[in-house]
């Protein structure tokens, strides 16, 4: 076996009305006044107000930020780190998406050095100090970043997703109330999904997985395959929309310690020059890319174990040697529904991306921070490739 | 009473190797641009003045190199690095003509180091393993990586971490 490390120290706490338990997490993590980080759309659709009432309800003062946008930039990180000192906060909660999520993660990552520009500490591992204690409710199920150490920041400047790695960014604590994620229309419901099942099936394939991260993978997996259609169908089920952010944790903490790979670096590309949001880069990329490694003969074998985890009866069905194909089938077969019941854009040119970006998004690609754990070089010809299988 | 081991006679060796290839990067670097395109390939993405260091945790072995405006590396050294901004953070420096490091990449042993160095172990695969950490911008940090391998590859293409590795089609 090959040496690996693996860390997920967060607390989570899951489940219908586990939010009503912040009161307590708060006092177990020694905040007295938080500062509650979320943005406009949740505020809009009181879904924030689910956390306001039980802070208040147990006479909790905080402060807030609602104006994360959804691509958070280093200037919003910064303008974060100082209010949190202006008003004397001692711990964060964050409310929201992968972008709220991460941009607590950099303002807690900047104070922790001593209020340092988080642009500073692009790498892995540089964190030395410990983060102000961080209390993550995820309100989509996708991301898993209320337990992974990574935060994805734009440079809205030169147009690319800066990736920051450390241990010391792992949230304390999360919060998974199905509360939160009900009012998640099935278009987003759709593609966040999808983003937490590319996370699995790419930690399950990068260079870093481990028997614990595969593990956590697949269990995801089967938790998204029995639920994903679910919830999109009847949002307001509590079991479909738990197990969703279950399985998106379970994917988080996977990739986490695994990495990801050629969706990814592909992705963030696309992200950065063509602002296409995460979770539908990852739903759209995803079979393509699954394709194109099955035609290289990577990963020969693996996705064929994953099949039987998205579709046991296709899994029994299928010949042995076939399964890694059928496994593509199936993706690709999840995007056509989702397009076809709910719109789901799943080609680029329905997103308004053109050929003549493709050259650009395939270089940044690869040299994306994500390309490194991918299995082989993704060289501009793949990407390129990828991109027009995708168009 | 604190007693410290003496470094055995494979540990001295493995540094001195170390010392040596980390000496002649600069040069091996430069130079197997005219042998290897993808070497070149990635000189030519960093940018004039480009600075990396590679240095090995609990060792005392550095090396910083800068890339010149013919294209070639140039070792830098110590005394003429910034003392004032952390090498990898992107700060510039208020020391006049001082040399600032945009990119770190840390072995977290010698033994990593010298597995990576003597191909016993593939760049990649001591990623895998989380054998060093870096500082520094992403995408020239890939390059690095890319650049690296390359050269590593080119000497040790014979030994088991090298072959087998995927390579991907351009068809």
């Amino acid at each position: 076996m090959k040496g690996f490390e693996y860390s997920c120290p967060t607390k989570i706490v899951c489940g219908e009305g586990s939010l009503a338990k912040i009161a307590d997490e708060l006092r177990d993590q020694g905040i007295a006044k938080p500062l509650v980080m979320t943005d406009q759309g949740l505020v809009q659709l009181h879904v924030a107000d689910h956390l306001f009432n039980e802070l208040m309800a147990a006479n909790v003062p905080y402060e807030v930020y609602d104006n994360v946008p959804p691509d958070s930039s280093m200037d919003v990180v910064n303008e974060v780190a100082a209010l949190y000192t202006d008003k004397g906060c001692d711990g964060f909660i964050a409310l929201g998406g992968g972008s709220v999520i991460d941009t607590t993660k950099g303002a807690a990552a900047s104070l922790s050095a001593e209020g340092v520009d988080f642009a500073t500490l692009q790498g892995s591992e540089i964190l030395q100090g410990s983060l102000p204690p961080l209390v993550a409710i995820p309100t989509t199920a996708g991301t898993g970043s209320e337990v992974t150490l990574v935060a994805v920041v734009a440079d809205t400047e030169k147009h690319v997703k800066l990736s920051f790695t450390s241990y010391k960014l792992v949230p304390h604590v999360a919060i998974l109330d199905p509360v939160l994620t009900q009012s998640l229309p099935p278009k987003l419901t759709a593609t966040t999904g999808m983003d937490a099942l590319t996370h699995a099936v790419e930690a399950y394939t990068s260079i870093q997985k481990n028997p614990v991260s595969d593990s956590l993978a697949r269990s995801a997996i089967t938790l998204i395959a029995d639920n994903l259609f679910t919830a999109c169908a009847d949002g307001k089920n509590a079991d479909a929309r738990t197990s969703l952010a279950l399985a998106s944790l379970m994917a988080g903490a996977s990739f986490s310690n695994a990495m990801v790979g050629i969706v990814h670096a592909i992705g963030h590309s696309l992200g950065g020059l063509a602002h296409i949001p995460h979770g539908q880069a990852m739903m759209l990329l995803l079979p393509h890319c699954v394709d194109y490694n099955i035609s290289q003969g990577f990963h020969k074998g693996l996705y064929g174990e994953l099949l039987r985890d998205l579709d046991e009866a296709c899994y029994v069905a299928s010949d042995p040697d076939n399964r890694d194909t059928v496994f593509a089938r199936r993706l690709h077969e999840m995007n056509e529904r989702f397009h076809a019941e709910y719109g789901v854009p799943i080609k680029l040119r329905d997103l308004g991306v053109e050929p003549e970006q493709f050259e650009e998004i395939a270089k940044q690609a690869r040299y994306d921070g994500a390309a490194l754990y991918n299995d082989s070089e993704i060289t501009i010809d793949v990407a390129m490739g990828i991109l027009n299988a995708a168009y | 009473m604190a007693t410290q081991t003496q470094p055995t006679f494979s540990e001295r060796m493995k540094k001195l190797y170390v010392r040596i290839l980390l000496r002649m990067l600069a040069f091996l670097s430069s130079n197997m641009r005219y042998v290897s395109r993808k070497v070149q390939a990635e000189i030519d993405y960093l940018d004039v003045g480009y600075t990396f260091m590679l240095d090995v945790k609990g060792a005392d072995l550095t090396c910083i190199c800068r890339k010149t405006e013919e294209g070639r590396f140039r070792r830098v050294p110590l005394r003429e690095v910034a003392t004032d901004v952390e090498p990898g953070s992107g700060l510039s420096s208020a020391q006049n003509d001082a040399v600032t490091v945009d990119y770190v990449i840390a072995f977290r042993s010698l033994e990593y180091a010298f597995q990576c160095f003597s191909g016993g172990k593939s760049l990649q695969d001591a990623l895998a393993e989380r054998a060093f950490t870096t500082r520094g911008p992403n995408s020239t940090g890939v390059s690095l990586t890319y650049m690296f391998t390359a050269l590593l590859r080119s000497f040790f293409f014979w030994r088991r971490a090298y072959r087998n590795q995927p390579v991907a089609s351009t068809n």
